[in-house]
């Protein structure tokens, strides 16, 4: 839940968002805590300072009561006339106030002299404690003793001794004795809160009275640390061990009129419940809130991630091109906006796929278009390269009537010559001068012109020989070749081909392919000059070098291709020939130098005439 | 151009063609059959305008198409020179341009080549009986 795929969850996100607030609160709730407990121990130890000086004064008040009640009795006439009979009477009317106490009177030696417990006449011991009557006569003051254990009752008692004076001078000591648990039920009377109790300690730091389990605790010393904290001082705190053992605050106070130290405590376990209380409620408190906000942030969380979690089929469907309709979707303000941005992205998604369709639509239409027109052209390729066949074939006519015109040309010199060496037999033998000489001579002749004849016809062949592969040719050799060809028709025409070759110029390519551009540019160049009659007709082909290739130039006299046609010369079917032309003639000597070649063909007019330029 | 011994019937005949083989059979073999008549040669139309200039022969025979004045000039030339001169041309064209130009210039005879060497020799008598 908190992860899924390794990503934290917004859930767990406000989680840890909750409790980094939390956590101040809690070490806040804490300072506080403790600032209440130290307040609380401050609070509880000031009450009970309080407590200890009211318990003391309560104390000082009832001692300083009965220090009174018998100084009056000491200064009563009887007392004074020795009549102790009207002493006992007057000692037993104030021990109604006392019950339990006893009065006695008794001299310095510490001897009783009446006991209000006993009759007159009873003989009656020394007192329990010699060193408090010794006291009274000594200082002429008041005593208050520390507990001890009566002489005759064998009670824990306290006693209150004051002297009895005539003439200034100490002659009896008076002392009311009652048992220590007067003092208890006194500071019972007191209304400690619960839980608190108080005691009395005397000077030997024995314990006089308990307001909790005095039948256990009173008569024996307190603890060693309430002693060596308390005694010296008149008030103050003190956290300890109590008698019980337990540990415990406490406060004390000194009596004035015995010296005795009243004691306040609480067991810190009471003292600190109440702030463990404390404590627990605000940690109660701050975990309910906690959890609270914990439990709150879960939620939100949840709704927030079930808001954007709402977003996912939405995009998921967007990816699949479905139209979307979010509408009021997005409980927040940032989920309502993504779904609104979804909501456009799906619209804008949907119109591109519109727009897409139809350019696919307009691209497959326009590929169809393209196929047709590629169809069309396929076809007007293939009437082109029809034609071209047919043009092909045209040429290859008209070159073989050309050739056969020529081969005509050239033989018929030969012919002539050789019909004359056999006509002429006859009339060398008429006239009787036929000698082995003379036969010898004809023959050879004869042959020659038939060597002549057949040199012609191999020429021609070899012309029209199909080439396979490309060689590498001598163009001057193959310009030779082809002028060899035309000669006898060019001199029969009187033009005259004049060479300029640069020896060594070797190009590989179709040597008769090559003659065969030669043929239709000097052809060109005769028909020319005998359409315009130049006489006498001059063509001349110079060779060259041209960087590592060749050049090949033919020019002519003939007066030159004016401007408006020299630019279309190479097209097919192009023919300034009229009805004798087949236009076919430089469009072929184009192609086989440009492209079965490589080379270039151009031309331009130079001087008297035009003139060819073959890059190869 | 070289003129033969036999000068004395006091014809002579210009042969003019650029084929040199057949111009020497044929000057070859005329005198054979001619043995007073005198034969020059020339190879083209010029130089044999230049010989007919010199010699003024009596016949003419010639090739039309020649590089340097063809026949059918040279003729017209001679015949502006001298009208009584007879040319005869030997073609191998037996129709065309060359053959219409040659009548026009006022060639006599046309023979087409090959030659037949009979009727050039029929030919001859008859032109020569008549000189």
């Amino acid at each position: 839940m908190f992860f899924s795929n390794g990503h934290p969850s917004i859930r767990s996100k406000l989680a840890s968002l909750v409790l980094v607030c939390v956590v101040p609160f809690w070490f806040i709730a804490a300072l506080i805590s403790f600032n209440v407990y130290l307040y609380q121990v401050e609070q509880a130890s000031r009450e009970m300072l309080v407590a200890a000086r009211q318990m003391s004064q309560t104390v000082d008040r009832e001692l300083v009561s009965v220090i009174s009640a018998l100084s009056a009795l000491g200064t009563s006439p009887s007392v004074a006339r020795g009549d102790f009979e009207e002493v006992r009477h007057q000692a037993l009317d104030l021990l109604r106030l006392y019950p339990d106490a006893d009065i006695i009177v008794a001299d310095a030696s510490g001897q009783q002299l009446l006991n209000s417990f006993r009759p007159l006449g009873t003989p009656l011991p020394k007192r329990n404690n010699p060193e408090q009557v010794r006291q009274v006569f000594a200082t002429a003051k008041p005593v208050v003793s520390n507990l001890f254990q009566g002489a005759v009752t064998k009670r824990l008692l306290i006693s209150i001794d004051v002297p009895i004076l005539r003439d200034g001078r100490v002659v009896y000591d008076l002392s009311m004795t009652f048992p220590a648990a007067r003092l208890s039920a006194l500071l019972a009377r007191q209304k400690l809160p619960e839980s608190w109790y108080a005691s009395i300690i005397d000077r030997n730091q024995v314990v006089i009275a308990r307001t909790i389990g005095a039948d256990r605790f009173v008569g024996r010393r307190t603890s060693l640390r309430f002693t060596q904290t308390a005694f010296g001082a008149s008030e103050g705190n003190v956290r300890m061990k109590n008698i019980e053992g337990i540990d415990s605050v406490s406060a004390f106070n000194r009596v004035a009129a015995s010296d005795w130290l009243i004691a306040v405590g609480v067991p810190r376990a009471t003292l600190m419940a109440d702030i463990y209380r404390w404590v627990a409620w605000v940690a109660l408190a701050a975990v309910l809130i906690s959890l609270t906000a914990g439990a709150l942030a879960w939620g939100i969380g949840r709704r927030i991630a079930q808001d954007l979690q709402s977003l996912v089929q939405p995009a998921l469907a967007i990816g699949r091109g479905e139209s979307l309709t979010l509408g009021s979707a997005g409980y927040l303000q940032e989920t309502f906006e993504v779904a609104q941005a979804l909501t456009q992205a799906s619209e804008l998604l949907q119109r591109r796929e519109a727009e897409r369709d139809r350019a696919e639509t307009e691209l497959s239409q326009a590929l169809v278009n393209l196929q047709k027109e590629t169809a069309e052209r396929i076809r007007a390729i293939e009437d082109l390269r029809e034609q071209e066949q047919v043009m092909i074939k045209q040429s290859r006519q008209a070159a073989l009537g050309e050739m056969i015109g020529n081969i005509a040309h050239q033989w018929r010199q030969p012919l002539n010559s050789l019909g004359l060496i056999v006509q002429g037999l006859p009339l060398y033998h008429e006239a009787g001068l036929i000698t082995r000489d003379l036969m010898d001579q004809c023959v050879h002749d004869a042959m020659a012109h038939i060597n002549h004849m057949s040199q012609t016809i191999e020429d021609f062949r070899n012309f029209f020989k199909p080439e396979k592969d490309m060689v590498d040719f001598d163009v001057n050799q193959a310009i030779r070749q082809a002028l060899s060809l035309v000669e006898g028709n060019f001199s029969s025409q009187a033009v005259e081909v004049s060479l300029d070759l640069t020896p060594g110029r070797t190009v590989r390519g179709y040597p008769n392919e090559f003659a065969q551009v030669l043929l239709i540019l000097l052809l060109n160049a005769r028909d020319e000059m005998i359409r315009r009659q130049v006489v006498p007709g001059r063509v001349t082909i110079r060779t060259f070098a041209d960087g590592g290739h060749c050049g090949i130039t033919v020019s002519d006299n003939a007066g030159g291709i004016s401007g408006d046609i020299i630019d279309r010369i190479f097209e097919p079917y192009f023919s300034t020939k009229g009805v004798q032309g087949t236009g076919i003639g430089l469009y072929m000597a184009k192609n086989i130098i440009e492209k079965n070649m490589n080379g270039r063909l151009t031309v331009r007019n130079s001087g008297p005439g035009a003139e060819f330029t073959i890059e190869v | 151009m070289e003129a033969n011994e036999a000068v004395k019937s006091g014809t002579s005949i210009l042969l003019v063609d650029d084929d040199a083989a057949a111009r020497d059979t044929l000057g070859s073999l005329l005198p054979i059959r001619f043995p007073g008549v005198a034969v020059f040669s020339a190879g083209d139309g010029t130089e044999g305008l230049a010989s007919f200039q010199e010699h003024r022969q009596d016949i003419v025979i010639t090739d039309l198409s020649m590089a340097r004045l063809d026949g059918s000039r040279m003729a017209a030339e001679i015949l502006k020179i001298c009208p009584t001169a007879t040319v005869i041309a030997i073609t191998a064209h037996t129709s065309g341009p060359s053959l219409s130009d040659a009548r026009e210039a006022g060639i006599a005879h046309i023979l087409k080549k090959p030659l037949n060497l009979k009727e050039l020799l029929g030919l001859l008598e008859a032109i020569v009986g008549r000189c």
